[in-house]
């Protein structure tokens, strides 16, 4: 076969049909990513415009640009577009476009689910900024602290809009954290061990891991505020028994992993292109795995510095400040092995570089400025002043933005085939790198001299006037240089001339592949045996092209690709991924409507939209499997594997686990919220308990028992009866659980309740969808995915059910 | 998926022992057991101390058992890893040693 | 405790920075050939043990310094109950003495403050004599404050509280022995 036919054949099944069909369709991550890149920037420059909006207020005193109610909204927006719209979405969509291509597959683990994730991103994104549009945004600071975000205080639908919005949105940090965790693990080249990956991959297994467990909290906290303006369950009303700390805590469980969530992917990025701008490799890739590792944990130990000033005990914040100490080492160890690696290089100032140049500087001094802040006494004195702001914005910008900015220029060759056009690049380095200097240096210094953040205007003679009239200059020139940045993109794609492949002399997989990539990435799959595969074979894309290495062969319109054992490399099964579909797109408007209806305050409309969620979430999974054994295909090489269909351990099932784990750290995290406003909470105990009841208990364990044996025996309706077994209990418990409303020990408990009810009915549910399955002839003997997948979701479900129902009923036995 | 439980396993058991001090400092402080004295301290630093040495040996444990293969760089930085969860258990929970516990 | 950490910090992005630079400056020494630098210098060394030793000594030092300023039993202390709501602070003094705005202490003796808020959380912040605490409603705090010398201070929120955030201010007069006598005894 000629490789001009095969990438006819791969085209044909891997592309898009034409025009607007295709673009809705589309699950390609190439696709998928490019769009994810585009819209974080426009939210970007939507933030931007934002910060230059306030940094006018702020140029003189007593300034009468804008009134507070609309400057707060302005800080409160500009945080959480920057936060949630642009710094997340801009990783995964990076993240998205290159991690197949290194690690040498065609696509993601879960390509519907990249599409699914683009469209709620996409959905809940525009309710964001319309809302802004409409002047009804969110006004309450970007961390949202009640009681101030509260239904008293703030009566509008203006935190609705943030805690709905946003959490649209993590619907699809959840996605792509989820499936950036298995294609690392499994969609790999053959011979890709664990110590041969790419080091961004590691990079990226790290800051998907911190998404599964750092999410959740924050979902949990948005979903309880939401209820408690909407239905008026008090969990965060101090006078019924709630806690607002429990929100911080909540919140900040979440937002301090999200600091190192947005800085490792760019960390990544700075340990991928360094080594090549400095014509070597990078030093010490064992210490490196470690010290993300290391940051993956410790980032979790932290959060209550946020909170150093709301009267903890002064040993848990000799806890946490050893932790925020600790938690600099791991990043030391990287900064210096980067410099080793320059040292032991020889370093070129291309354009990449440069902005490499700009995050070293920068991102050390925000380093610094941290290290000054972990120190409780220090911290009483800075907390919430112009400092503070000043550190997050080194820290972000320098962590984040500076190598995003080096990013861009070193894979943009990649994305347009093109050139760079003129040194315009060099003239936005230095107008973003001395304005955002400006700015920000002189916030230090206001934020020393006393001057709080989130003031919309201040007296004169403060000593503060000069130095915010050269942080509002600054920004400004900082708005130009991003402005040029732009131009520069828009005038390579138009008039770069066409480039060779592998302009950088990189040695990662990703550029083994012509330039602008095809949809497919690779004709053939490479096999690799060391971590450098381009070092060793530079004509590796070619060979691929030609159709030498693995799965060379178009069949029966099936998208293949490799799945690996995750440790080893070996070969495990081939892949069989989902083509193009109207699913992800459908069931995001199905979401969004969800989410609309709640906005409107319809709250009797919003479950019909979470039936039609079901509904799809079944036709999705219908559209899997096939009615007949397949047996081994050969895979080139003289090799035969399986696939998906009748693979023991398939993406779907290390899917399972890994939703799985980020539900356990919600359920985990609301019971650590029931502990805490036992403990902590004023105005407790409540004025009822649940009452002790012996039926509720044993009928559910009796369920979870039955479910679990059965699930094992393969005896579907049994499974099925134990699962609503434990629904019919926890509905029993509900109906005997004292007024949500009335105090927050009934609020939680409820809560408690809905979560297992959630997981029991949903896996009942399943259990239903693998009978119907059963029926209609996808499973065999060979192929018994499904009811693999099921066992799992069956053992959480039964097992949170009976722990729910035994837990609940307990406080009033022992009253 | 051994590699990766090699990897985490001294920090999993740092997070552990966090959960486990965190918890029971809260608890302590919310039921007194400050205010019980018992062989010259609290109750409630009796457990932490507790708790804190019981941590301690538990993560040594675990380093020493991933210090006893290094072949490869991976096993390597999983040993690491485990004298970094030693080393962080140490340093994060010190404060039990020094500092008044619920003030 | 603040030009400590200044200078340590001065020192520590200068070494960075040299060290950046002088990477740049040994490209153009041009030996050939290829070079490897020492992990165990680099990471062992710079990026391990370095930031150990500093890290240590700052946050032992943190917390002795905190420990200092704890709320430790003091019979010379005087107790202030303070309440923050949008957008005043009410303070009650000993003797039950009530001011709206104006926080009375004497001048070189601990004033404890049990600071709570009727309805969202701000924060308490007299930025010339002591660190910041937040007002939550539904729990009390307690922050120790000593004024060394007598005279007015200035206080404000520092935890944003609404529309009314940035006015949200109030003062502090520190008397001297006669004039906190005199505070007291109008009370009757």
């Amino acid at each position: 076969m000629s490789a001009l036919k095969r990438h006819q054949d791969l085209t044909a099944i891997w592309g898009n049909e034409p025009g607007w069909r295709g673009y809705l369709r589309s699950v390609n991550h190439s696709d998928i990513g490019k769009r994810f890149i585009v819209a974080a920037f426009v939210f970007f420059a939507i933030g931007g415009v934002l910060a230059m909006l306030i940094r006018a207020q702020l140029a003189t005193p007593r300034s009468a640009f804008v009134g507070p109610e609309v400057y707060n909204q302005l800080f409160t927006m500009h945080g959480s577009i920057m936060m949630f719209l642009f710094a997340i979405p801009m990783f995964e969509g990076l993240t998205m476009y290159l991690l197949p291509k290194m690690l040498g597959s065609r696509d993601l683990a879960f390509p519907r689910l990249s599409s699914l994730g683009w469209w709620c991103y996409l959905f809940g994104g525009t309710i964001i900024v319309l809302a802004m549009l409409a002047g009804v945004a969110p006004d309450a600071g970007w961390f949202l602290y009640p009681p101030l975000s509260g239904k008293t205080y703030t009566p509008g639908i203006n935190s609705d809009v943030w805690l709905l919005g946003i959490t649209f949105v993590e619907i699809s940090a959840m996605c792509a954290a989820i499936e950036i965790t298995v294609s690392i693990l499994k969609l790999r080249a053959a011979g890709m061990r664990f110590d041969r990956m790419p080091i961004f991959a590691w990079y990226l297994l790290g800051t998907a891991g911190m998404m599964v467990f750092g999410f959740p909290p924050l979902i949990l906290g948005s979903i309880l505020l939401e209820v408690e303006r909407a239905f008026g369950w008090p969990f965060y009303s101090p006078e019924l028994g709630g806690s607002p700390l429990l929100w911080q805590h909540l919140f900040w469980l979440f937002g301090h992993p999200e600091v190192y969530i947005i800085f490792l992917p760019a960390a990544g990025a700075v340990s991928t292109i360094l080594p090549v701008m400095a014509r070597t490799r990078l030093l010490g890739y064992g210490a490196i795995v470690a010290a993300v590792m290391a940051l993956a944990f410790l980032s979790f130990g932290l959060w209550v510095h946020h909170m150093f000033t709301t009267g903890i005990p002064h040993m848990a914040l000799g806890f946490f400040s050893a932790a925020s100490a600790l938690v600099a080492i791991p990043t030391a160890v990287q900064i210096f092995a980067w410099l080793g690696t320059l040292w032991q290089g020889r370093p070129e100032m291309k354009l990449p570089m440069l902005y490499l140049v700009g995050f070293f500087i920068v991102f050390v001094l925000g380093g610094l400025t941290g290290v000054m802040l972990a120190m409780v006494p220090f911290d009483a004195q800075a907390h919430d002043t112009a400092f503070v702001t000043a550190h997050l914005h080194y820290v972000l910008v320098g962590g984040f933005v500076f190598p995003m900015l080096a990013a861009a220029y070193y894979w943009l060759p990649h994305i347009t085939g093109r050139e760079r056009v003129m040194r315009v690049g060099e003239a936005a380095f230095w107008l973003i790198f001395i304005g955002f200097n400006l700015t920000f240096f002189m916030m230090h210094l206001t934020g020393l001299l006393g001057m709080p953040r989130r003031i919309d205007t201040y007296p004169e003679g403060m000593g503060w006037t000069w130095l915010n009239l050269l942080s509002s200059v600054g920004g400004f020139l900082q708005a130009f240089g991003f402005a040029l940045f732009l131009i520069d993109v828009v005038l390579q794609i138009w008039l770069g001339r066409v480039h060779r492949r592998n302009p950088w002399g990189a040695t990662t997989l990703e550029w083994a592949m012509p330039i602008p990539s095809t949809t497919y990435n690779f004709a053939s799959l490479p096999t690799v045996t060391t971590r450098d595969p381009l070092a060793d074979d530079p004509d590796l894309g070619v060979a691929l092209a030609r159709g030498e290495g693995l799965l060379a062969e178009a069949r029966h319109g099936w998208r293949e690709t490799l799945a690996v054992d995750m440790t080893s490399g070996t070969p495990e099964h081939v892949a069989i991924l989902p083509g193009n579909s109207w699913l992800p797109i459908a069931t995001a408007a199905m979401l969004g409507g969800f989410f609309l209806m709640m906005l409107a305050g319809l709250y009797a409309l919003a479950p019909v939209f979470l039936v039609g969620t079901v509904w799809l979430g079944w036709r999705w999974a219908w559209t899997n499997g096939t009615r007949g054994d397949v047996g081994m295909v050969p895979i080139g090489g003289g090799q035969s594997l399986p696939t998906s269909f009748e693979a023991p351990r398939t993406t779907g099932w290390w899917g399972s686990v890994f939703a799985l784990a980020a539900s356990a750290t919600l359920f985990a995290s609301l019971l650590f919220g029931y502990a805490f406003l036992w403990t902590i909470a004023p105005n407790w105990p409540p004025p009822a308990l649940i009452p002790p009841s012996l039926v509720v208990p044993l009928l559910a364990i009796a369920g979870a028992a039955a479910a679990g044996i059965a699930v094992r025996a393969g005896r579907m309706p049994i499974v099925l009866g134990g699962h609503l077994a434990i629904v019919a209990a926890l509905i029993l418990l509900l109906t005997t659980t004292p007024g949500p409303s009335t105090h927050a020990y009934a609020a939680t408990s409820a809560a408690l309740a809905a979560y297992g009810l959630f997981h029991a009915g949903l896996a009942a549910i399943m259990t239903g969808f693998v009978m119907a399955r059963a029926k209609a002839g996808f499973h065999s003997a060979a192929r018994a995915t499904e009811p693999r997948i099921l066992r799992l979701w069956s053992d959480h479900g039964a097992g949170a059910g009976a722990f729910i129902a035994l837990l609940l009923v307990l406080p009033g036995w022992f009253a | 998926m051994i590699m990766l439980l090699r990897l985490t396993a001294g920090l999993i058991g740092w997070a552990a022992a966090f959960c486990l001090i965190y918890a029971l400092h809260g608890l302590g402080c919310a039921g007194g057991w400050n205010m019980v004295p018992f062989a010259g301290l609290s109750v409630h630093r009796w457990t932490l101390l507790a708790a804190w040495t019981g941590s301690l040996l538990a993560t040594l444990v675990v380093a020493l058992i991933l210090n006893r293969r290094r072949t490869t760089p991976l096993d390597r930085a999983a040993a690491a890893l485990g004298w970094v969860g030693v080393a962080a258990t140490l340093i994060t929970f010190a404060p039990i040693a020094i500092v008044p516990a619920c003030a | 405790m603040w030009w400590v950490m200044l200078g340590g910090s001065a020192v520590l992005a200068g070494l960075v920075f040299v060290l950046l630079a002088l990477a740049f400056r040994r490209r153009d020494r041009g030996r050939g050939g290829e070079r490897t630098a020492s992990g165990r210098l680099w990471i062992g060394g710079l990026g391990l043990a370095m930031p150990v030793v500093v890290l240590l000594a700052l946050v032992g030092y943190a917390l002795t310094v905190g420990i200092g300023t704890l709320p430790t039993p003091d019979p010379r202390a005087v107790e202030v109950r303070v309440n923050a709501r949008q957008y005043a602070w009410d303070m009650v003094h000993p003797g039950g003495i009530r001011t709206q705005n104006v926080l009375h202490i004497p001048a070189g003796r601990p004033a404890d403050l049990v600071i709570t808020s009727s309805d969202v959380i701000h924060s308490f912040w007299i930025p010339r004599l002591a660190g910041k605490m937040d007002a939550i409603p539904g729990h009390t705090n307690r922050l120790r404050i000593v004024a060394d010398t007598p005279g007015t201070y200035r206080g404000e929120c520092a935890e944003y509280c609404g529309v009314g955030h940035k006015d949200h201010n109030f003062t502090v007069v520190a008397h001297d022995a006669a004039g906190w006598t005199a505070f007291t005894e109008g009370a009757r």
